[in-house]
């Protein structure tokens, strides 16, 4: 039997159902409008885009109102709710399964196509926005009609039975803070990516497949692939704090398919300049974009269809074969479209010479797609063999470790000798002047590596280039602020600078936690302090704790005679599996992280650990801070532009720019 | 030409000419050194001219078609094909049977012991020589599983006479961990039996007793049993 339907079911179904056929009319009006050239339909379209977003803001807000008042009406608070979960985690437990996902995908999806339309209110009747447009009430028509159909994200549940439903979300995801973080900035970066995909598909139908859509989409998507940057890295950082094995990346299905649109669209960033430098690349960089945003709709079908479970269970799942299916129009049409303006989309220029910019971005790009292609097979493959062979099969971290080495150094080598290379065409000349002080600085991190005592080929090879690349990108920040000031740090070339140096700390610290962790298992007991690689450890109590959701047991440890730590294991009642959370003392050389073994008795006097050293982590922090920050300044051009002169969108007289 | 055709001319025409300034800020603001901006001034002001000379002559934009390098796109090709296969024998080579709640990809330190135990179990009586490297890959990332010390042991003390010893101390390890498990006691067993030169029977007897002890997998009971009734049968001579 049924639970009486809600006030927050009704407005739910009503909020879905209203941005469906706004997004449906928003569409069909815009294809209309233009095809006619009816403007007084034209000057109305902005309406839809306002209510699809209203229809967004009122589904999420009603949610969260009933995941707040725990209205247990709804299937899906029934799944995800608690009356035990604390305010946050409530808050949180939107995004905690696949109807809020969904739904929080839609807003975000929604408040981009309001901005695009409110951007370009003046400009509907060019047809490369109203394509694009076109293209983004469809996309978000899929989502809403997703949330309003197959998912129904506000149907009622049964009459709940409080013995066994509203267990609340996911013990993992009631544990740390960053949950309320990392799911929506990951979802910028991913929903992002749609405004670049509609510019392109719209610059396919209209023909005009020049360079002048890039200008439209160039922020957006730097911006997309910093959300998704930094949404990666906080997932590292969650799966370090929270999941208590010690590390930050396990390459699992649900990372890879973050991973693969950012290689893609980190490959795009680059390969964009040499389509608006040199107008090459048209096909390549538009394939890069149809790439990006179908890895996305990919990523989501794998991690949110049930095929992890089984190839088989996905037709039964309820979004899976309407994602496989829109994965399949998108980039069946994306290819139709391209074969159908390939004369068009011929670039005029060629690569003079591969020691060029142009050809380390093409290198750059290559090894970006390789990378790409492994890790989606990696995470295909699994369940190509359980579809043709019916055998459930797995590709462990090695597979991923052995090939991601190779590339990442080879990455890092690019990053060293890319920035110093001139566009066309470079000389020796050129080459040994500005490679002199990266050099000595690739020679001089070798050394202090080799001096405090590192080993290994592969992390000594990782510091050596990391020294490389690190001193090409100082040298062309130091030449920058020798000639503006603090100006220098600003503009697509000088933030990039700046990412390059988030990413080589990044590089460096995985390099050095991968390889020189070292890990040991003891039994603490009261007064007998341990030694472990110069440090003291010494259990002071075992200390019981509950609340209304879990109990559980923390060991208070004292670490150097200093400042004591607390792992614990937790006891969630409601599921009655045992989390262990770790405690971490962060140090700018390495961490400590302890973990309490599940096997720990809760009125012992023994504490079970796990220690570990780790090297060099806070420096993924500091680097991924890094890169977020050279984005935000490689966007600032456009902004500088406008202050001293005119508008980038004033007519440019030909006598201005000296032709 | 047609309106479409002129259209994206012109588009073309405003980005080269806004590219054009915008470079002039750029290095103003030193984002571009000289000699880039010499170069890309120049080559937005010849893509320009000629975009401004099409327009004029109401010509399509469109470039003409460029000499096409056979060998440049079969290297293109073999290279894809390469890469392609090689990254396949490395994905099939490096994977292998999922246990239960296991991920498809990737996984923690523990789940890749548990999916090269899984592997070994596999190989175990199809090709013992990968399954013995399958459980030192284990032994490299766990020093002390039982499991991987008892198979490689009870594995290579078959495998070769001269190897019998190096077999027999890893069973006697594999129960100096864990007391408890049946397995390497049974092996031990046996071993002592068959294997070792000359037969170790009192121990055979006593590793069979405590095999039974310990509670062994079903199926190897009877074995074990009937190994225990082979030790105690009257030796028949001539």
């Amino acid at each position: 039997m049924l639970a009486t339907a809600s006030l927050n079911g009704i407005v739910g179904h009503a909020a879905l159902i209203i941005g469906l056929a706004a997004s449906v009319f928003g569409a069909l009006g815009l294809v209309i409008a233009n095809v006619t050239g009816d403007g007084r339909l034209l000057r109305t379209i902005s309406n839809y885009a306002w209510m699809a977003l209203g229809g967004a803001v009122v589904a999420v807000a009603v949610m969260e109102r009933a995941l707040i008042t725990r209205d247990f009406s709804l299937a899906y608070i029934q799944q995800v709710g608690s009356r035990d979960t604390p305010a946050l985690f409530n808050v949180t437990a939107l995004w905690s399964a696949l109807e809020g996902s969904i739904l929080l995908w839609l807003l975000i999806l929604a408040i981009y196509t309001a901005v695009i339309m409110k951007r370009n209110r003046q400009r509907l009747d060019d047809p490369l926005v109203a394509w694009a447009l076109v293209v983004m009430f469809t996309v978000t028509a899929f989502f809403f009609f997703l949330s309003f159909g197959p998912i129904d994200a506000f149907k009622n549940g049964p009459v709940p039975d409080f013995t066994r439903c509203c267990l609340g979300p996911n013990p993992l995801l009631q544990n740390h803070i960053l949950v309320l973080f990392h799911p929506p900035i990951l979802y910028l970066g991913y929903v992002g990516f749609t405004v670049p995909f509609a510019f392109a598909i719209a610059a396919l139908i209209t023909g005009r497949v020049g360079e002048g859509w890039l200008v439209a989409t160039r922020r957006w998507a730097l911006y997309a692939w910093g959300f998704l940057t930094v949404g990666i890295l906080l997932g590292g950082w969650w799966s370090y704090e929270v999941l208590g094995w010690g590390g930050v990346w396990g390459w699992d299905p649900v990372e890879n398919a973050s991973f693969l649109p950012w290689l893609t669209g980190t490959a795009y960033l680059h390969s964009v300049l040499v389509q608006e430098r040199r107008g090459m690349l048209r096909v390549w960089n538009i394939s890069l974009l149809v790439a990006t945003f179908s890895l996305t709709i990919l990523g989501t079908f794998i991690t949110r269809s049930g095929v992890l479970a089984s190839v088989h269970a996905f037709s039964n799942g309820t979004i899976g074969p309407y994602l496989l299916g829109f994965f399949g129009v998108i980039v069946a049409v994306s290819l139709g479209l391209i074969a159908w303006r390939g004369d068009r989309l011929r670039s005029p220029g060629a690569i003079d010479s591969p020691i060029s910019r142009e050809g380390a971005f093409l290198a750059n790009n290559v090894i970006f797609t390789v990378f790409a292609f492994i890790v989606l097979l990696g995470t295909v493959f699994p369940l190509i063999v359980e579809a043709l062979q019916n055998r459930q099969i797995a590709v462990g971290p090695p597979f991923f470790d052995r090939l991601s080495m190779p590339i990442g150094i080879t990455l890092l080598f690019l990053m060293a000798i890319a920035p110093v290379l001139p566009w066309r065409k470079a000389s020796t000349e050129l080459l040994r002047d500005r490679l002199f002080w990266p050099a000595w600085c690739g020679a001089g991190a070798l050394a202090i590596s080799v001096f405090v005592g590192a080993d290994g080929l592969a992390p000594l090879l990782a510091f050596m280039l990391g020294g490389f690349a690190g001193g090409a990108a100082t040298r062309q920040l130091l030449l920058a602020l020798r000639r503006q000031g603090w100006r220098g740090l600003v503009g697509r070339a000088n933030g990039g600078m700046v990412v390059h140096l988030g990413v080589i700390i990044v590089a460096v610290a995985l390099a050095a936690s991968n390889s020189y962790t070292r890990v040991a298992e003891f039994t603490l007991q009261q007064g007998k302090p341990v030694s472990y690689q110069g440090h003291t450890f010494e259990l002071v109590k075992l200390q019981q704790f509950a609340d209304a959701r879990s109990t559980g047991v923390k060991a208070l440890i004292r670490v150097d005679g200093g400042k004591s730590y607390a792992p614990a294991i937790t006891t969630f009642t409601n599921f009655g599996t045992k989390i262990p959370t770790p405690s971490v003392r962060n140090g700018l050389l390495n961490d400590l992280y302890l973990t309490l073994e599940p096997s720990v008795r809760f009125d012992g006097t023994e504490a079970p650990v796990k220690i570990y050293v780790k090297p060099l982590i806070v420096w993924l922090w500091i680097g991924g801070m890094l890169m977020a920050a050279g984005t935000v300044l490689a966007g600032f051009p456009g902004r500088r532009r406008r202050v001293p002169t005119d508008p980038v969108s004033a007519p440019i007289e030909l006598e201005s720019a000296g032709v | 030409m047609n309106p479409d055709q002129l259209a994206e001319l012109e588009e073309q025409r405003r980005f080269l000419l806004r590219s054009i300034t915008d470079l002039d800020r750029e290095h103003l603001y030193g984002d571009v050194d000289d000699h880039d901006y010499e170069t890309l001034r120049d080559g937005y002001t010849a893509r320009a001219a000629s975009v401004l000379r099409a327009i004029e002559a109401g010509q399509s934009a469109v470039p003409p078609r460029r000499r096409r390098r056979p060998l440049v796109r079969v290297a293109w090709v073999v290279g894809t094909v390469l890469i392609a296969s090689l990254a396949g024998w490395l994905v099939a080579s490096a994977s292998g049977q999922r246990l239960p709640g296991q991920s498809i990809t990737g996984g923690l330190p523990g789940d890749e012991v548990a999916l090269k135990l899984a592997q070994a179990r596999q190989l175990l009586g199809v090709d013992p020589q990968q399954a013995i490297i399958h459980y030192q890959q284990v032994l490299d990332l766990q020093p002390d599983n039982v499991e991987a010390l008892t198979y490689k042991g009870w594995l290579i003390a078959q495998t070769d006479s001269s190897l019998t010893p190096s077999g027999v101390a890893l069973l006697h390890q594999a129960i100096t961990v864990d007391p408890t498990y049946a397995d390497p006691h049974c092996f031990l067993a046996i071993t002592s039996a068959r294997f070792v030169q000359p037969p170790d029977l009192v121990t055979a007897r006593s590793e069979a007793q405590a095999c039974l002890a310990n509670d062994p997998p079903s199926q190897m009971v009877g074995m074990i049993q009937s190994f225990i009734d082979s030790l105690n049968a009257p030796t028949t001579t001539g």
